[in-house]
C-alpha cells in the first residue's frame, strides 16, 4: 500500500522509467538476471525459464492417465482422444472434417507479415501493399482444372463453398492452395469504399470451416480445434477446387453479403499531412 | 553546362554512403516499407501523401517498396525472391544531371542524392531519367520524393547512437539491410559485399549505383543427404568391449515390456 500513490503520479507526470539492467538485456527466457529482475518488478511470480522440451513430459502425464495409470482419471468420453493425441513426441494424423473423401487439397492462410509491423491507423498504407488476395494455386492444379490467372474457381469443403479469383504460383506444394488472411472485408467495414477490392474480390476461408466437428453419436458436438492447444484448426482444412467462370464471368467473390451499417463515414478522399512550419 | 547536363555531379565524393540489401534473408515482410513511410512522413521534407486511400484504387508516395518475384529455374524448384527497392545513390546519377533547376543534387561529403524541395518544380524529368523507378512525385505536394538515407537520422545527435542509421535498416527484423560507407574498402558493408558477391543493379545502365544487393545463397539440396542424424547414429563399435560392453549387457538384462 502506498497512500501517496497519486502524489507520486503527479510528481512524475504519470510516468515511471525503470531500465532493464545490462546483464538482463539478452537471452531473457534463460537469463537469471532478467528472471530475477522480472520477479522483482512483478512481471513473474517466480523465475520461469522457458524450457524447450522435445519429449513433453506433461503431455505424457495426461496420456498415462488416459491409459489408466494414477488416481486422477479423465472422463470416459475424453479418454480415447487424450490417449491418441497427447503424445509426448510430435505426431501427425489426418484430421477428419466430416469425411475427407473428394477433398484432397490442403487450404492454408497466413496473415500478411506487414500487418504485424503496423496495424490499425496505418491501414491506408497497408492496403496498398496487400489490398487483394487471390487464391494461390499450384501449377499442376491450375492445369488440371483448366484455370488461368484471374479465373474464378469454386472451392468447397464438407461445410461450404466459396467462389474466388485464382492466381498461379509455381513455388507451392502441388496439393496446397493458400491465400492471405485478413484482407477480405464485409462491405461497410473498415471505413472502406464499397467498391474497395477487399470488399468485392477479397475473401476469407471461414465459410469452409465449421466451428464444430461432425456429430459422433455421443450427444456432444466437439469444437473443431486442436485438442492440445485449443487453436482453431485452420491448418486442417481440406478442399476441392473447380473452375467456375472466366475473369469477367463473375463480378464479386461469393458468398457476397449486403453492406453492414458503418458507425463512421468512409475515410477521406486524400491523406496529406502537415509537418513542421 | 557541358554535354547537355542541366545540373552537375561532383567529380568525386569523400564517402559513398549506401545500403547493402541481403536478398537471401529478406522475407518480404514490408517492415522497412512502412517504417520508411512513417519516418519520412513525420520529419525531413514534405510528408508522403496518399490518394483515394480508402477507395477502390488507392495509391500513395513510398520511398522504398518491396516487389516479390517468382523465379523458375530450368532445374530445381521455383522460388520467391523478395526485392526491396529504393534510391541507389548512384555515382553517375542521371536524375541529377537531368534536373533543370538544380534541385536534384549529390552531396560531396557523403554521396547522398537529395532533392531541394523549394527548388523542385515537379517536372518529373528525374523520375523519367532514373532507370530504377526509385523516385516518386508526391501528388499532394507536387515535389519529387526519394530516399534520403534518412539524412535527418544518420547525423542526428539527439538520437541514441544505435538509431543513427536509416529507418529501414533499424527496423528490419531479418537483419537484411546494412548501412555504411561503400567507398571505404575496409568498412563492414564493403566486406560484406566482397564476401557475398554483392551485385550492382542493372550495371549496363552505367549509373554506378552505390547500393549493393547480396544474391540469395543456393538452397540446400535434400538429395545430397536426407537424414542429418545418420552420421551420428553410425555404430561406435561392432563388438562392444570395456565400458560399452558392460553397458550393452546391463541394458540386455532390463525387463522387456511396456513400462
Amino acid at each position: 500500500m502506498n497512500p501517496e500513490q497519486l502524489d507520486r503520479y503527479i510528481e512524475n507526470g504519470g510516468f515511471h522509467v525503470s531500465h532493464i539492467p545490462d546483464a538482463a538485456l539478452y537471452y531473457k527466457p534463460w537469463n537469471t538476471a532478467y528472471q530475477d529482475w522480472a520477479v522483482g518488478m512483478g512481471l513473474y511470480d517466480k523465475p520461469e525459464p522457458y524450457l524447450f522440451q522435445l519429449y513433453v513430459e506433461p503431455l505424457r502425464k495426461f496420456q498415462l492417465a488416459a491409459e489408466g495409470y494414477g488416481e486422477r482419471q479423465p472422463p470416459e468420453h475424453l479418454r480415447e482422444r487424450i490417449k491418441a493425441t497427447m503424445d509426448p513426441l510430435p505426431i501427425w494424423y489426418e484430421t477428419d472434417q466430416q469425411g475427407n473423401a473428394g477433398f484432397t487439397v490442403n487450404a492454408l492462410t497466413q496473415r500478411p507479415m506487414a500487418m504485424y509491423h503496423s496495424w490499425g491507423s496505418q491501414n491506408a498504407w497497408l492496403r496498398q501493399l496487400h489490398g487483394r488476395n487471390p487464391l494461390y494455386v499450384p501449377t499442376k492444379l491450375m492445369r488440371e482444372n483448366g484455370l488461368s490467372d484471374g479465373d474464378w474457381a469454386r472451392v468447397s469443403s464438407p461445410h461450404g463453398e466459396i467462389t474466388v479469383p485464382v492466381m498461379e504460383m509455381a513455388a507451392l506444394n502441388e496439393n496446397t492452395v493458400w491465400t492471405w488472411n485478413a484482407i477480405g472485408k464485409r462491405k461497410g467495414a473498415w471505413a472502406l469504399d464499397e467498391n474497395a477490392p477487399e470488399a468485392t474480390k477479397g475473401f476469407l476461408l471461414n465459410h469452409l470451416i465449421h466451428e464444430l466437428l461432425p456429430p459422433k453419436g455421443d450427444g456432444l458436438r466437439w469444437a473443431n480445434s486442436d485438442p492440445i492447444t485449443g487453436q482453431a484448426a485452420w491448418f486442417d482444412l481440406k478442399v476441392k477446387i473447380e473452375k467456375a467462370a472466366p475473369p469477367d464471368g463473375i463480378a464479386e467473390s461469393q458468398p457476397a453479403f449486403a453492406p453492414i451499417t458503418s458507425p463512421v463515414d468512409t475515410g477521406p478522399k486524400d491523406l496529406k499531412w502537415k509537418v513542421g512550419k | 553546362m557541358e554535354g547537355g547536363q542541366m545540373t552537375e555531379l561532383p567529380a568525386q565524393t569523400s564517402r559513398k554512403m549506401g545500403l547493402v540489401i541481403d536478398l537471401d534473408t529478406c522475407v518480404g515482410c514490408h517492415a522497412c516499407v512502412i517504417s520508411c513511410k512513417g519516418w519520412n512522413t513525420e520529419n525531413y521534407g514534405a510528408p508522403l501523401s496518399d490518394q483515394d486511400p480508402y477507395g477502390a484504387d488507392p495509391s500513395g508516395t513510398f520511398l522504398n517498396r518491396v516487389h516479390s518475384y517468382e523465379v523458375q529455374p530450368e532445374q530445381g524448384h521455383a522460388q520467391l525472391v523478395h526485392f526491396p527497392k529504393s534510391c541507389l545513390h548512384c555515382e553517375d546519377a542521371p536524375c541529377v544531371t537531368v534536373c533543370p533547376t538544380g534541385a536534384s543534387y549529390k552531396r560531396v561529403e557523403d554521396g547522398i542524392v537529395l532533392v531541394n524541395e523549394s527548388d523542385c518544380i515537379g517536372c518529373g524529368l528525374c523520375a523519367w531519367a532514373c532507370p530504377y523507378g526509385a523516385r516518386e512525385l508526391d501528388l499532394a505536394e507536387g515535389v519529387m520524393k526519394k530516399c534520403t538515407l534518412c539524412v535527418d537520422r544518420i547525423y542526428n545527435e539527439n538520437l541514441p547512437e544505435e538509431d543513427r542509421v536509416p529507418s529501414c535498416v533499424r527496423t528490419c527484423p531479418a537483419g537484411a539491410r546494412h548501412f555504411g560507407d561503400l567507398g571505404d574498402p575496409a568498412s563492414e558493408v564493403s566486406q560484406l559485399v566482397s564476401d557475398r558477391g554483392g551485385m550492382d543493379l542493372m550495371p549496363e545502365m552505367a549509373t554506378k549505383p552505390v547500393n549493393k544487393y547480396l544474391p540469395p545463397r543456393p538452397k540446400d539440396r535434400i538429395e545430397d543427404q536426407i537424414d542429418i542424424l545418420a552420421p551420428l547414429l553410425a555404430p561406435v563399435a561392432e563388438e562392444p568391449a570395456g565400458f560399452l560392453g558392460w553397458l550393452d549387457k546391463a541394458l540386455d538384462k532390463l525387463p522387456v515390456g511396456n513400462s
